[in-house]
């Protein structure tokens, strides 16, 4: 691991435990979420498909609307040019990518400790359903966090974060939703141990290449 | 008309489209849909289809050769134009997503009634065509064209994963991949006709070099562009200029240019 | 020790500035001067790499950008909710040196403000903050954006201090209208509009 990772994730963490925003923003949106889905099938019998589909959807919503801020944020700040001097872009992206996971977590756990008790679904595959929570996280924090860093210096870019990150997490919820409702007894699932390795590995790639290419963009 | 503009390239074009496209109409129909006639359409259709995602993987090497490039303090004039040949590649392919999408659409209309099947290709499409969409919303929102193109050629490295998802593997997997009306193996498996195939070919020879016509015209017309600009700039009185002074060593050093 | 060589940057059709060509050799300051608009800033922030020029090169000397070259602009901020000492801590450990916030505050006269967080700073200890981050691995290359804007005395004294200890060990680039500052120096840019 590299020396320089642990400050920055240090600062990433101690600022939000000031600032209060990132991670309230994610359970805020998941909640919100959480409760309109909750209305919308009170009273309905949903299926596994529906119930992993609509899981997804309010997980995309919560990443795409709150993680774009790690980047977009320190400009807005004006500390983004402070950050560029001081620190290893591979670091850089890590550290925000870490913090990212973290937040999409939070999010995952409020939203399917309390999503599928209130619409009635048990989860019958707790380690796919793990796995493909883990693997959602670090592939939609990865991507999304990217886009937030390409768009750092254009004109709209809290808007233009999550209308780039949109389309290129589709991937991440069409496995996430495969593996999910694998995990929820979907009777003709196939493979969703395969989808959640699927979706890991895509979390993996994200993390492993993610930082090469914001190393490239980052000088500008 | 200028008729000097007439190369016996050009020539050999136009009377290469003109014979696919009519060959393309006077094919045998296909008796086992219930529109015969409109199974021609397959002969745009799959050509188009070819070329999107090959033209994706153009503007993905064209990112790749930009950033390595940036990396290793290539001159932006040269960067430029890579970001160009990345930009013209994207246009093509949204032209040839959208074209595969229209004619697959017309067929599905024709065939079967209605405009959309959800069909998972025609889905995956759709998502090819909104991740290109969203790099057109980029580039349009970044001023600055040295900044417009490291983060288009990061935009479009960092949609190679979703895309080649969507595009090879989002059609093929789980029961999504067996409910498809796409046929699976009517081209591996060697099932098209002898007429079909040539037509295919020749409407696909035609589309491709229309292709290639057109981003060399428009990497053409970015060169006199920027030639341009740099006659208007080198001859430009405004511009502004840089004075390089040691105080006390008057007058101006010589490093100094303007 | 720093060579820049027909650097152009412009933004659309119009050139902010073209073909500036130098060379700095330690212990010369370089006073970037022009009217407002002329591209000063922008010209900084080509030379330290922040941003990208159209043309032309910067050559700096070897060695990892983060300890070579200190930085320190009007536009750059703060973070709202790092202390002072907590600024200094995170950018020495980003840059993997050793450091001693409490002696590095004490010299750009912030002692008293240690635990202050950064909003809680006026725009004269946000400006000190900077210029102490600035020179905190002591850069062979210092580059500062107006550096006497928004200090009192004291502080401007603290600017012509930094680049008289920065004379010894390196050189220093700076823009400014200042007419103190713009005495510092020994040589001057002029950028026109």
């Amino acid at each position: 691991m590299r020396r320089d990772l642990l400050p920055l994730l240090q600062k990433e963490f101690r600022t939000e435990f000031r600032e209060k925003a990132a991670f309230s923003a994610a359970f805020l949106l998941s909640f919100a979420a959480l409760v309109s889905l909750a209305q919308a099938a009170y009273n309905e019998k949903l299926n596994t498909s529906l119930a992993a589909g609509l899981f997804w959807v309010a997980m995309n919503f919560a990443a795409v609307v709150s993680l774009p801020r790690s980047f977009v944020g320190e400009e807005d700040q004006g500390t983004f040019d402070l950050l560029r001097l001081t620190a290893r872009p591979e670091s850089v992206f890590l550290a925000k990518y870490l913090f990212c996971v973290a937040q999409v977590l939070l999010a995952a756990i409020v939203l399917g400790a309390l999503f599928f008790p209130l619409v009635g679904m048990e989860i019958k595959g707790y380690g796919v359903m793990l796995l493909s929570i883990l693997g959602g996280a670090m592939s939609l924090a990865g991507s999304v966090c990217l886009c937030g860093a390409l768009v750092t210096k254009a004109s709209n870019r809290h808007l233009l974060a999550s209308a780039i990150a949109t389309p290129l997490v589709i991937p991440i919820i069409v496995m996430g939703v495969q593996s999910t409702r694998a995990a929820l007894g979907y009777p003709q699932s196939d493979g969703g141990m395969m989808s959640s390795l699927g979706i890991v590995c895509y979390g993996v790639l994200t993390a492993t290449v993610g930082p090469t290419l914001f190393a490239w963009t980052w000088k500008n | 008309m200028d008729v000097e503009k007439l190369t016996p390239a050009r020539i050999g074009f136009i009377l290469l489209a003109i014979g696919a496209t009519v060959y393309s109409f006077m094919i045998p129909e296909l008796k086992l849909f219930p529109a015969p006639g409109m199974a021609r359409i397959f002969t745009w259709h799959f050509p188009c289809a070819i070329l999107c995602p090959s033209y994706l993987a153009v503007a993905s090497y064209q990112a790749l050769r930009h950033n390595m490039g940036k990396s290793a303090g290539r001159p932006w004039a040269e960067l430029a134009r890579m970001d160009q040949k990345l930009d013209v590649a994207m246009l093509l392919s949204v032209t040839f997503c959208i074209l595969t999408m229209l004619t697959g659409m017309i067929f599905s209309r024709a065939q079967w009634g209605a405009w959309w099947q959800g069909d998972p290709r025609q889905t995956s499409f759709l998502l090819v065509c909104l991740i290109i969409g969203a790099y057109f919303g980029l580039r349009s929102s970044i001023a600055d064209e040295v900044r417009r193109a490291s983060a288009c050629a990061g935009y479009v490295l960092a949609s190679f994963l979703p895309l080649t998802f969507l595009i090879f593997v989002f059609p093929r997997i789980g029961k999504a991949g067996q409910t498809s009306s796409h046929p699976q193996d009517t081209i591996s498996g060697a099932k098209l006709s002898f007429e079909y195939a040539l037509s295919m070919s020749l409407v696909f020879a035609t589309v491709l070099i229309a292709a290639i016509f057109i981003a060399r015209l428009a990497l053409r017309r970015f060169d006199a562009k920027t030639q341009h600009e740099s006659d208007l700039l080198a001859s430009d009185p405004t511009a502004p200029s840089a004075r390089l002074v040691r105080p006390g060593t008057q007058p101006v050093d010589r490093d100094a240019t303007s | 020790m720093v060579h820049v060589e027909g650097l152009g940057k412009r933004y659309g059709s119009r050139w902010l500035f073209r073909q500036v060509t130098f060379s700095l050799e330690p212990g010369e300051v370089l006073a970037v001067l022009g009217t407002n608009g002329a591209g000063k800033s922008t010209f900084l922030k080509s030379v330290v790499g922040l941003v990208a020029p159209n043309e032309g090169r910067v050559q700096l000397p070897e060695g990892d950008r983060r300890t070579l070259v200190g930085y320190a602009a009007l536009d750059m901020s703060v973070y709202p909710h790092l202390s002072v000492r907590e600024h200094l801590e995170f950018t020495a450990a980003a840059r993997e040196i050793d450091s001693n916030p409490v002696q590095e505050i004490a010299a750009v006269g912030l002692a008293g403000a240690e635990e202050k967080l950064g909003h809680q700073l006026s725009t004269g200890m946000k400006t000190r903050l900077k210029l102490a981050m600035a020179v905190q691995a002591k850069p062979p290359v210092l580059v500062l954006d107006e550096p006497s804007a928004g200090l009192d005395d004291a502080g401007r004294a603290l600017v012509e201090r930094i680049l008289s200890e920065q004379r010894e060990r390196g050189l220093a680039i700076l823009a400014t209208n200042d007419p103190t500052e713009r005495g510092l120096a020994t040589v001057e840019l002029h950028l026109e509009a």
